[in-house]
């Protein structure tokens, strides 16, 4: 699939003109213009209802937008196939949800190997044969901060804040395009929120892996590069 | 993921095996029962069949053919009359009749059924193929000796030379004994799972000469001391039923007719094998009834995996909303809940299989004991294999509900659970 390996696209993200309703009459989600390059951070606020699982869900290529266009990793998601819109998710994005990250059944370096499953790509790049994989898995554990005496237990024997850790290192493992964090510190204290967000920021730089996160969280704005709201992404555009 | 498939399910359902695990035993356990009632009805079958295996023709005097069957085969109930010796003389002289074994019933041994017969029905009513096989001793040579069944010398614990004394009539506890006329056990019957392992058998004059002082049902003074040459000379008056041998298998039919139309006597001729089928079509009923009941059972076990299945569902929409965002698509997540399952259904016929064999192993000597019933095959057969084949696409189908409910459920949630 010569879609998915575009990875030395400029844009990681590019949303345009973008809407997306169940009702014609009533749109949930509107933005304009949006745009991130690989290596680029944008802290996204918004209120509940503002629409961020919705974009999730359009960026991950499980909704489809009644208008506009939606580039990842230089590719047109409309132009996938539902098969191949999974795949494409699988070998571009990583997800951080705002908890419940991890599969209760998987050790902790299962769960950061699970994307590889789906992604051959992914899976290439993140080593040559099961142990090196496992070390590349092992690797960005610690580099999140999790101690390698956490690395064989059950997930659900982690604090949240150790979960995210884990949750971060699958994100980021193989190496994809775009991170999508969607409020991944509302957990956490504010000591952890900023040791997370500070080390997920570092490995995604390393990666040159683009990071856009929902966040509720002033705090973190000085973090990022960039910064914007979701009601402002439809209606400054609107406005202008 | 595709490989990985089956271990994921695997993981996930030993994740979840506390509850997992029971609706997998009671699916197991209706499987089992399933399974032993299908042997079980097969093994009596084949056991009736074989009992009679080689006998054409069966002749008593008139009644109902099952009824015939019955007491002649299976020594069930009493013949309500006899025929006499001169039918039974034609009977045997007839050119198209192979061989005769007549039966004399009507005396027992500590409720089991003395047959008074001749030295051939050890070689035609042998329970199998051919002739019985003596596990002691040999047939009876005197007049007042016995050959007594495998069940009969287990249960009584007799063994070659042991004297015993018949009683009058077949009720368990007798008060008319013919304590006069003692026998000698002279051989022992291998055991074959038929009737035959129930019987005591004695010579035709044995019955004969215990019955000499005896009139309308009483005794009456005591047994006169015959020598064996006059005891050999003593002849049947009459007999209660006749196993008949034709000369050529295709004048079985004519000689029914002629059993059936015979002039001097009312006669009853039966087919075994129709007859038989006959006395299926009467215990069919309950035969059927048990097989509904445990289908029936084994649906319901199915029902318990499904509503266990579909009951997680709704915690695990966090489960299969994490697969998309890794990649997943609905189709994986439909394949995924097919293949668990599918490896439930696996697992429970796999420990069903093993505890029916177990369960038989177990109740075979009490199936013996109780009904007489041998099972000779305890394995599972090819029959056993369709069942389980039958149940494994009852459980496929009964794994899809689940598969596609969770597949509606993903494109609906995508990759996210908000509710």
């Amino acid at each position: 699939m010569e879609a998915a390996t575009a990875h030395n696209e400029q844009h990681a993200l590019a949303l345009d003109q973008l809407r997306f309703g169940w009702d014609p009459a009533s749109t949930l989600l509107h933005i304009n213009q949006l745009s991130l390059e690989r290596g680029q951070t944008l802290l996204l606020s918004g209120p509940s209802g503002s629409g961020k699982s919705t974009l999730l869900n359009l960026i991950g290529g499980v909704l489809q937008p009644r208008s506009g266009s939606i580039i990842v990793a230089g590719q047109t998601l409309s132009s996938l196939s539902t098969r191949q819109r999974d795949r494409f998710r699988a070998e571009n994005l990583g997800i951080i949800f705002q908890q419940f990250n991890l599969l209760p059944f998987l050790s902790v370096v299962d769960n950061v190997l699970l994307p590889l499953q789906f992604a051959p790509q992914r899976r290439a790049a993140s080593g040559d044969n099961p142990t090196q994989r496992r070390q590349r898995a092992e690797y960005l554990l610690d580099a999140l901060g999790l101690q390698a005496e956490h690395w064989q237990r059950p997930s659900h024997r982690l604090s949240v804040g150790q979960q995210q850790r884990v949750a971060a290192a699958r994100a980021l493992i193989g190496a994809p395009a775009l991170l999508l964090a969607d409020e991944p510190t509302s957990a956490l204290d504010p000591v952890n929120r900023d040791r997370f967000v500070d080390l997920l920021l570092a490995e995604a730089n390393s990666s040159a892996c683009a990071v856009l996160m929902v966040s509720h969280d002033p705090a973190l704005a000085d973090r990022f590069a960039d910064q914007a709201s979701l009601l402002d992404l439809g209606s400054t555009a609107q406005a202008a | 993921m595709r490989g990985g498939l089956t271990g994921f399910a695997l993981r996930s359902l030993w994740n979840r095996r506390g509850s997992v695990l029971l609706s997998v035993l009671t699916l197991a356990i209706t499987v089992a029962l399933l399974l032993m009632v299908e042997r079980v009805r097969m093994e009596t079958r084949e056991g009736f069949l074989r009992s009679v295996s080689g006998v054409d023709l069966i002749v008593g005097a008139r009644g109902h053919p099952v009824q015939l069957l019955l007491y002649s085969v299976f020594r069930l109930g009493d013949a309500t009359n006899n025929l006499s010796w001169e039918s039974y003389q034609a009977l045997a002289e007839h050119p198209q009749v192979g061989w005769t074994v007549p039966i004399s019933l009507g005396d027992s041994h500590r409720g089991y059924r003395v047959v008074g017969t001749t030295a051939e029905y050890f070689a035609r009513l042998g329970g199998g193929d051919g002739a019985a096989e003596f596990s002691a001793g040999g047939a009876f040579g005197e007049t007042f000796e016995a050959v007594i069944g495998a069940e009969v010398a287990r249960r009584l614990n007799y063994s070659v030379g042991t004297a015993i004394e018949l009683a009058h009539g077949t009720g368990r506890i007798n008060l008319h004994n013919h304590d006069d006329r003692p026998f000698r056990v002279s051989g022992i019957l291998a055991p074959t799972g038929t009737p035959l392992d129930q019987g005591i058998y004695v010579s035709l004059q044995a019955i004969e000469a215990i019955h000499l002082n005896w009139r309308s049902g009483t005794r009456i003074g005591s047994a006169p001391d015959l020598d064996e040459a006059q005891l050999a000379a003593l002849q049947p008056r009459s007999i209660t039923a006749v196993f008949v041998g034709a000369q050529r298998r295709a004048a079985v039919f004519s000689l029914q007719r002629m059993v059936n139309g015979y002039r001097a006597e009312p006669l009853t001729g039966l087919l075994p094998g129709v007859t038989m089928q006959q006395l299926w079509q009467l215990t069919g009923g309950a035969e059927t009834a048990l097989r509904f009941a445990s289908y029936a059972l084994v649906g319901c076990a199915l029902m318990v995996l499904l509503s266990g299945l579909l009951s997680t569902l709704n915690e695990r929409r966090r489960e299969m909303a994490l697969l998309r965002a890794v990649g997943a698509g609905a189709r994986h997540v439909f394949a995924l809940l097919l293949v668990e399952a599918l490896l439930l259904v696996l697992l429970a016929l796999l420990l069903g299989l093993l505890l029916a064999i177990v369960g038989l192993l177990l109740a075979t000597p009490w199936l013996h004991a109780q009904f007489g019933i041998q099972l000779r095959e305890i394995w599972p057969g090819m029959t056993e294999m369709q069942v389980l084949l039958g149940l494994l696409l009852s459980g496929a189908l009964v794994g899809l509900i689940p598969a596609i409910t969770a597949y509606r459920r993903t494109l609906l949630d995508g990759l996210t659970v908000d509710r």
